[in-house]
């Protein structure tokens, strides 16, 4: 799996039947490893140990989105807006992001229901 | 707000991206606070205590077929018309987040601050998928 990984049931929660309210997902304390930069990572170069923690809030503003390739995937939610607040530390090193809407842009954030695979046409 | 003209990513030499993720320029102490929540990294998880019980019982899913740009990286951009999660037979609420922002790093032995500009892309999928072993599960996966 590509960056992806188990993280506590607890953590995330949408809000609404039509996600109107956002969601929230919070993680404390998610040990990483640092590989100083994206190029790095994708060939799992050199890396130190690192931990982050990060508050993400989907607005639940916006609009209604779906997306569908027909094949793959279908999705059902809403394109709306997001800010995060995070902080990371290594050794020697600390971070602490600015959790200011002034100082946030969002490119592009979802929330809804998606299914795929063997869901992707499945009742169940 | 603002994008710093240097957020221009070198891309690895013999690797073809999409150009998206390029677009970031990250020094070493930059990329901890670019990246540590947008990717990049991957979860040491004997460091993570709180979470190894309840991932001790957790089956693998399956990644999304689709790559990128012929890459061996399963994972779609966040797009109005892309595929938000990376794992498949999946069904369930995800969540995902392209975000700009700003904040402050510091060197813990000199005191020294340094302003940072962060690029973040995280995601994560609640609800039921098919494992690798055929069977179905319920989870809560991230991608970060």
């Amino acid at each position: 799996m590509f960056w992806t990984n188990r993280v506590p049931n607890s953590s995330a929660h949408a809000e609404g039947d039509e996600f109107e309210d956002g969601a929230s997902w919070q993680v404390k304390n998610l040990a990483l490893f640092d590989y100083f930069s994206v190029g790095n990572a994708l060939k799992d170069g050199d890396s130190i140990d690192a931990m982050v923690s990060y508050r993400l809030r989907w607005a639940g503003d916006g609009s209604s989105l779906t997306a569908d390739d027909g094949k793959n995937f279908h999705f059902e939610g809403r394109q709306t807006t997001a800010t995060i607040a995070w902080s990371a530390r290594e050794n020697g090193f600390v971070f602490h992001s600015d959790p200011s809407a002034s100082t946030q842009h969002t490119n592009f954030a979802q929330v809804g229901e998606e299914r795929n695979g063997v869901f992707y046409s499945a009742d169940d | 707000m603002r994008i710093p003209d240097q957020f221009v990513m070198p891309v690895p030499e013999g690797y073809v991206g999409h150009s998206h993720f390029w677009e970031r320029a990250m020094s070493r102490r930059q990329f901890i606070g670019t990246t540590a929540a947008v990717g990049g990294v991957a979860v040491s998880t004997p460091l993570w205590a709180p979470l190894l019980a309840e991932a001790a019982g957790t089956v693998e899913p399956r990644p999304i077929p689709q790559v990128f740009d012929d890459s061996p990286f399963h994972f779609q951009f966040l797009t109005p018309t892309t595929e938000p999660s990376s794992i498949t037979d999946f069904r369930g609420i995800v969540g995902g987040a392209d975000l700009l922002g700003e904040g402050w790093g510091t060197d813990t032995k000199t005191g020294e601050r340094t302003h940072l500009f962060t690029a973040v892309d995280n995601r994560f999928m609640k609800g039921r998928y098919v494992g690798v072993d055929g069977r179905k599960h319920q989870a809560t996966f991230g991608f970060v």
